[in-house]
Formats: C-alpha cells, sequence, structure tokens
C-alpha cells in the first residue's frame, strides 16, 4: 500500500476514535456532575433508545443474505426459528448463535450452496 | 467500503468522509456505556475498540458485572475480537478465492452467525409493546432500505425509523391512557 492510503488509514482511525470516545467522556463527565448532586443518573432517553434501535438496524441490515435467492432466504428464515428456539429453551448467548448456524448450514446443504 | 473505495482509486477526501459518515452511527455507543464505565484512563484506550458488535455485547454484559470486573471483561472481549477479526482478514488475504472454493458451504454458513448474535442480544429488549414496535421497525426500515441498495445508510436510518416510532406508540399510549381517566 502507498504513502496515501497509510496516511487515509490514520486520518479514518483518529476520527473514528473521536466519534467514539467524545460522546463516551460528555455522558460520563455529565453523570458524575449529576451524581454529585444528587440528580438521577439518566441518559437521555433518545440516546437510551437509539443504542437497541441500532443493534436492531444492524440485524435488520445484516439478514439479507449476500447472494439473495430462494434457498438463502429459507436458510435464513429456518436460522432464525432455530435460533430464537433455542433462546427460549436454554437462555444463553452462545448455543443459540451456534445451533441457528447449524439450522441455516443444514438447509444449504440440503438445497445446495446459492 | 473502506476497501472498495481505495481499490476503485477513490479521491481520497471521497473515502475518508464516506467512511466517518458510515461510523457516524457509532456516535450513540458511548453515552449508552457512559452508566458503566469509571474514571480509569483504560476506558479511553478501550473506546478504539468500540465496534458494533462489541456494544452490543457490553450494552447486554456491562450491567450484570460489578464494578471492578468491567474493564478486565471488555478488554479481553475487545482483544478476542480483534484477534479473529485480523486472523480472518489474513486467511481471507493469503489464501483469497481458495478458501472459498475448497470450503465453500463454510463460508456461507458463517454469514448467518452475525445476524444469529444480534438475534440473541435483542430478544431480551422485546420487553413491552412500545419496544416491540420499536425494535421490529427499526429492523424492517434497515432491511428494506437494503434490499433497495441503500445499503451504506440502512443502519442509520434504520435506528432512526426505530426510534421515531418509539415516540409515536408512547404518545398514543399516553392519550389513550388520559382519555380513559
Amino acid at each position: 500500500m502507498n504513502e496515501s492510503v497509510w496516511l487515509t488509514l490514520f486520518v479514518i482511525a483518529v476520527g473514528t476514535f473521536l466519534i467514539r470516545t467524545v460522546p463516551l467522556q460528555i455522558m460520563f463527565r455529565r453523570l458524575k456532575k449529576s451524581d454529585s448532586i444528587n440528580t438521577s443518573k439518566q441518559i437521555p432517553v433518545v440516546l437510551s433508545i437509539m443504542g437497541p434501535a441500532m443493534i436492531a438496524a444492524m440485524l435488520g441490515s445484516s439478514l439479507i443474505p449476500s447472494k439473495p435467492s430462494f434457498v438463502s432466504l429459507t436458510a435464513t428464515l429456518a436460522g432464525i426459528i432455530v435460533t430464537l428456539a433455542t433462546y427460549y429453551k436454554f437462555r444463553t448467548l452462545s448455543v443459540p448463535v451456534l445451533l441457528g448456524v447449524v439450522g441455516y448450514s443444514v438447509v444449504i446443504l440440503i438445497f445446495g450452496n446459492p | 467500503m473502506f476497501v472498495a473505495m481505495v481499490a476503485t482509486d477513490a479521491p481520497t477526501y471521497l473515502i475518508i468522509i464516506s467512511t466517518l459518515l458510515i461510523n457516524g452511527r457509532h456516535i450513540v455507543y458511548g453515552p449508552n456505556l457512559a452508566p458503566y464505565i469509571s474514571k480509569n484512563y483504560c476506558w479511553l484506550l478501550l473506546m478504539h475498540s468500540l465496534t458494533d458488535q462489541l456494544f452490543a455485547l457490553a450494552h447486554n454484559r456491562l450491567p450484570r458485572l460489578v464494578s471492578r470486573q468491567r474493564i478486565a471483561w471488555f478488554s479481553g472481549a475487545a482483544l478476542t475480537s480483534w484477534f479473529f477479526w485480523v486472523l480472518g482478514t489474513a486467511l481471507g488475504a493469503f489464501m483469497g478465492g481458495n478458501l472459498i472454493e475448497q470450503l465453500p458451504y463454510l463460508s456461507e454458513a458463517m454469514s448467518f452467525a452475525l445476524p444469529a448474535f444480534f438475534i440473541v442480544l435483542l430478544v431480551p429488549q422485546f420487553n413491552s409493546f412500545v419496544w416491540f414496535i420499536t425494535l421490529l421497525g427499526a429492523v424492517s426500515a434497515a432491511l428494506l432500505l437494503k434490499l433497495l441498495g441503500y445499503a451504506n445508510v440502512s443502519i442509520l436510518f434504520g435506528a432512526i425509523s426505530g426510534t421515531a416510532l418509539y415516540y409515536v406508540v408512547d404518545r398514543i399510549k399516553l392519550e389513550n391512557s388520559i382519555n380513559n381517566e
């Protein structure tokens, strides 16, 4: 890679770091200040909604297979059902993910790679 | 997206602006984790690793840990995800298409690991009608935007749509409860 790519990477790294760190520090100081004057420790409602909403949006975006087809969409549906069923049975993080991937794989293996 | 833009010789300023705009969604992650961090300067360094997946995991896990365990947990999660990210990238770079040709089912199957992970983290949040509508709305909006070809903005606008739905449903509930009194 040439020098301009490294420089671009550095600028993006610094910018992304600031995007992650500055809001955190602002909110942390705000919470500490409210804590010191005995007000309730709460982040603004809109931010507390956007956090989970962002995760939900990432789920929606990641559900679309890289090669959408009948097979991959059926496999996605099967994976979702297996993941949810396993979560409600075991209430853990890793087992539902593992079995969801297995459920997805079974459909791919049965119908062939899209 | 960064790799694609560099590979097509896009202007440097455009690569920087586009990447930072897409990474702009991380702006809400820090404030959501602020109640769970301490004054320790390690947190500043650890924020360098605050990816979407690590935020989703930390948002779920940090509230359940005692304060003194949080830095250690976050550091472990960050290093683990970095290690596998670098390993996967290196494998892809050195083995390239050969890996996909030899293990086509594996690469296709592993693509479902990410949505499965988000499903598991999100399910506990569906704990009321207003959150059900909010999160389902965000999922649906992002999914629709990506299907229509707006992949780069699907996450941000999906989240905004879900948040707007929260306020709409909350307002309707409030008006209904006032009318019933």
